[in-house]
């Protein structure tokens, strides 16, 4: 019998002691809800390949080389990002966002379906642009691709970046 | 005596291992989980805030993000921070303000595991108030995205308000 309630007294301190972290709830007193309202975007590209570029190159894609589909029943914000501030690969790119290439330094720029040159948004890391701000819901659009090589490279391997477009409600 | 500790710390640890990871389920949608599904190269979400009322110091407010991989492959979700978003261009905002920096430190974000092909998956996140932290403004925003972990170079991710109402 004692050590029936040495044993459940131990579970009890070790379920309580243990568990709390892991069953830690919304604090009794705090409301919290997920306001209904349907997103969703997608894109029809998963990626491009500059091929061979050479030393400050300037290369694009066409500016609707890509397509977002956008289901969202409501407006949104729609922004462009690269997710790393550097380009991986061998001797990495920093990845420079005032599109200014520089020795192993590279920048991305978009344009929304437009012609290149007008209307250009720079791809960021930090603080991100919009690439499309209050899109009326169901509304998709294109966009292309333009890169700034670096004036330098440090060495011949393959680099990559993750570019991101973020829908939001808007 | 040996025995009863152990059958004891068996029935203990047994049940806490299998809770602390992400709770798989089979189906289910609600107003208490935002549901997420992942398809090829997009994502949906259906709901776009997560509002919070009465939040004060030493509270904590939970959300699952209940994933749903509807890909043929394993893909590993990814829940982050969006610290650039700023809620004054939210039409929905309702008077709320950019969330100071500091909480983004209250933002408890789950161990982030792949997703099997159909499944469906929880994750929790939380925001906590440490109980001696600085008060933010009374209402205050702040997102945080979900996107697919893969190794696509264009992927699209969706933002959810996180809009906070103190007590």
């Amino acid at each position: 019998m004692k050590k029936l309630l040495i044993a459940l007294i131990l579970v009890l301190v070790l379920t309580f002691g243990m568990a709390m972290p892991v069953f830690a709830l919304t604090t009794a007193d705090v409301d919290v809800t997920a306001t209904p309202a349907y997103v969703t975007i997608s894109c029809n590209q998963p990626s491009y390949d500059f091929g061979v570029v050479a030393e400050s190159a300037n290369l694009t894609t066409t500016t609707n080389w890509a397509t977002i589909t956008n289901g969202s029943t409501v407006q949104t914000d729609q922004t462009i990002s690269v997710t790393a501030a550097t380009w991986s690969g061998g001797v990495t790119w920093t990845h420079s966002d005032t599109a200014t290439p520089g020795v192993d330094t590279a920048a991305l720029k978009t344009n929304r379906g437009g012609t290149w040159g007008i209307g250009d948004i720079t791809i960021k890391n930090a603080a991100p642009l919009y690439i499309y701000e209050n899109c009326p819901a169901s509304t998709g659009y294109s966009f292309g691709l333009n890169l700034y090589a670096p004036t330098s490279f440090g060495d011949g391997v393959e680099k990559a970046i993750t570019v991101r477009v973020t829908a939001a409600a808007g | 005596m040996k025995k009863v500790i152990v059958i004891a710390l068996l029935l203990v640890i047994l049940p806490v291992v299998s809770c602390a990871k992400p709770m798989e389920i089979k189906q289910g949608s609600s107003n208490d989980a935002v549901f997420i599904t992942l398809r090829n190269n997009g994502v949906e979400s259906d709901s776009s805030e997560v509002v919070i009322k009465n939040f004060h110091s030493g509270a904590r407010a939970e959300m699952v993000y209940r994933i749903h991989n509807a890909t043929g492959a394993a893909i590993r979700p990814e829940l982050f921070i969006v610290p650039y978003a700023d809620v004054a261009d939210y039409s929905k905002a309702d008077g709320a303000v950019k969330a100071p920096e500091y909480m983004f430190d209250w933002v408890q974000m789950p161990e982030l595991t792949d997703v099997n092909p159909g499944q469906i998956k929880d994750f929790v996140v939380a925001l906590e108030m440490p109980k001696d932290a600085k008060k933010p403004p009374k209402k205050v925003a702040f997102q945080v995205g979900v996107a697919s972990k893969t190794n696509e170079k264009v992927q699209p991710s969706i933002g959810i308000w996180w809009l906070v109402n103190m007590r």
